[in-house]
């Protein structure tokens, strides 16, 4: 009997939902028919009645327009977002979060390759909409459930935010008109995630992956426009927003490597350099710290930081500071043994001239926030 | 901006943005729900300047606290609604300290049309009659659900019940009231 009854309260729930936001009250026949039997129309014509009859007083426009205009100043007033660092509990919460796409994932996965079918290569390709797709996205979920570093969550996110980008790219050259609308959403969610992940990040090896996701996130911005003009009118604003949030991203991205930079300011003063080599940056101090002094640049092999702590000095903000990296670095600053990466997941630095006859500890000592110009006449007085 | 549904960004587009201190995106959301919020905060105190105040006050709490929510299956309109239920619970608190942590029956009078000439029509003296005499959680469920149009997860969250459960005391609820329009009839 009580399951008679929340059968039909279900129904009827369903149907006053559809009505609220303007639709029919069921689906097709065969449910108007079961509405019918279960005796729903006649409180959905009370639920009608009420709903015409009865209304709540609206806001005046001017009240709304107020408040809209305070809550774009809060910008100001809202707190920092907290660095969370990543503990055993925190991998656990991880995987809680995960566990139900996870074990779909696998289940999937038990399926497809049960069936003789490599499911990794048959997802692949999978495109928003595509029956394959959310097989596709398991994967990556499994992918990211073991990760155990912050540094790990941001490389894979950074990955998943280019496929995204190449699946709305995808969708938008297969001239599905506004179909590319939820990949567009993917794209935002994923690099929603990598946003905060990225503020998460604390250790120098995942400082060191900002530059190389600045450059991702330019990336993104541009190949977001260059695609203004191959969709539907009506459907830009959407992609003007994805183009904004790319931007933003970066410019986050850029915010917490100046404050990196800054953070390496007073240090340099601890040490035995003088304030006009830190102030002038980029200027000939630096380059005649690097002409005059190679010995220093060019670290010994006992004076090698492990590479466990090589990612912090690309980094790095001033030339002034490359010597700096042949000395011990500070313990506040040096990355602890435990969260350091191994030396095989090492971020490569990008951009950076390599010095070719330099030996090897050297390439990654210099500063990857070099200027081009400068680190490439650096690197030709080291040679 | 061209107001399409088609190319409005859902809620969890918006929260990503304004956690990232895009404020427009939280204005956004602002507007897609000031109205219901609104609504929700007037049937419970019947005034609008303090319903103003408390709109006002659950938006820029919800901004403030944007950090602790997540999603978890649950829309966003759930998290702006509770802090809606706590800013009125604190609201009344301050009011009289000594109602403790209850919260009013909705303030009926705040649901009819103000025009003295719809006032004055049958059928809503008697759709009025009808809800007065019904049991005050059907009458609670029927303002929240059908009147305020309130997603159900949202309505079981404030009555404190499965979401089964309202979808059974809605239905109850209509059963009486239309039993009750009948007998007037």
């Amino acid at each position: 009997m009580k399951r008679k009854e929340s059968i039909k309260a279900e129904l009827l729930d369903r149907a006053v939902q559809r009505m609220l936001e303007g639709k029919a009250p069921f689906e097709d026949s065969a449910q108007a028919d079961a509405g019918a039997e279960s005796g729903l129309q006649p409180l959905l014509e009370t639920a009608s009645r009420v709903r015409i009859l009865i209304r709540a007083r609206a806001p005046l426009p001017d009240f709304v327009a107020g408040v809209e205009r305070r809550l774009l100043k809060q910008k100001q007033i809202r707190p920092p977002i907290p660095v969370r660092r990543k503990s055993p509990v925190s991998v656990g919460v991880r995987w809680g979060r995960h566990r139900t796409a996870a074990l779909i994932s696998i289940f999937t996965v038990v399926v497809i390759i049960g069936s003789g079918l490599g499911a990794a290569s048959v997802s692949a390709q999978a495109l928003p909409g595509d029956a394959l797709y959310p097989v596709k996205r398991g994967f990556e979920e499994i992918s990211l459930t073991f990760s155990f570093s912050t540094t790990g969550d941001v490389q894979l996110l950074a990955d998943f935010a280019d496929r995204r980008l190449a699946e709305v790219e995808e969708v938008i050259a297969q001239s599905r008109g506004s179909d590319f609308l939820p990949s567009l959403e993917y794209y935002e969610e994923t690099l929603g995630r990598l946003d905060t992940a990225i503020k998460a990040l604390t250790s120098d090896s995942g400082y060191a992956q900002l530059k190389n996701l600045q450059t991702r996130f330019a990336r993104y911005a541009y190949v977001l426009s260059a695609l203004r003009d191959r969709v539907p009118e009506q459907a830009r604003p959407a992609l003007d927003l994805a183009i904004e949030h790319s931007r933003k991203s970066k410019e986050a991205v850029e915010k917490i490597r100046q404050d990196r930079d800054s953070e390496f300011v007073p240090r340099d003063e601890e040490k035995s350099f003088t304030k006009e080599s830190v102030s002038n940056e980029s200027g000939p101090s630096s380059t005649k710290t690097l002409e005059t002094n190679p010995e220093t640049t060019i670290p010994k092999p006992l004076h090698t930081p492990e590479p466990t702590s090589t990612s912090e000095f690309t980094v790095s903000p001033t030339p002034s500071e490359t010597p700096e990296s042949t000395k011990t670095p500070k313990p506040s600053k040096t990355q602890k043994p435990t969260d350091a990466p191994k030396p095989s997941k090492t971020p490569k630095p990008i951009d950076i001239p390599k010095p070719v006859k330099t030996p090897k500890p050297v390439e990654t000592l210099i500063p990857s926030s070099i200027p081009d110009t400068s680190s490439a006449a650096a690197a030709t007085k080291i040679k | 901006m061209i107001e399409s549904p088609l190319i409005e960004p859902s809620d969890a587009i918006l929260v990503t943005r304004a956690r990232n201190g895009n404020t427009d995106s939280f204005g956004f959301l602002y507007r897609r729900y000031a109205d219901s919020v609104y609504r929700y905060l007037f049937v419970r105190l019947g005034e609008t300047k303090e319903a103003e105040e408390l709109t006002a006050d659950v938006f820029f709490r919800s901004y403030q606290a944007l950090e602790t929510y997540r999603e978890k299956g649950r829309p966003f309109s759930t998290f702006l609604y509770k802090v809606a239920k706590d800013v009125l619970i604190d609201h009344f608190r301050r009011k009289k300290p000594d109602i403790g942590v209850s919260i009013p029956e909705p303030a009926l009078e705040s649901l009819w049309p103000f025009d003295e000439h719809d006032a004055r029509d049958e059928q809503i003296r008697d759709l009025r009659r009808a809800m007065d005499e019904i049991p005050s959680n059907y009458r609670e469920v029927i303002i929240l659900r059908i009147i305020l149009a309130m997603p159900a997860s949202v309505v079981a969250n404030w009555m404190n019940m499965t979401e089964g459960a309202t979808r059974v005391v809605l239905h109850r609820a209509l059963t009486a009231l239309r039993g009750r329009l009948q007998e007037a009839m």
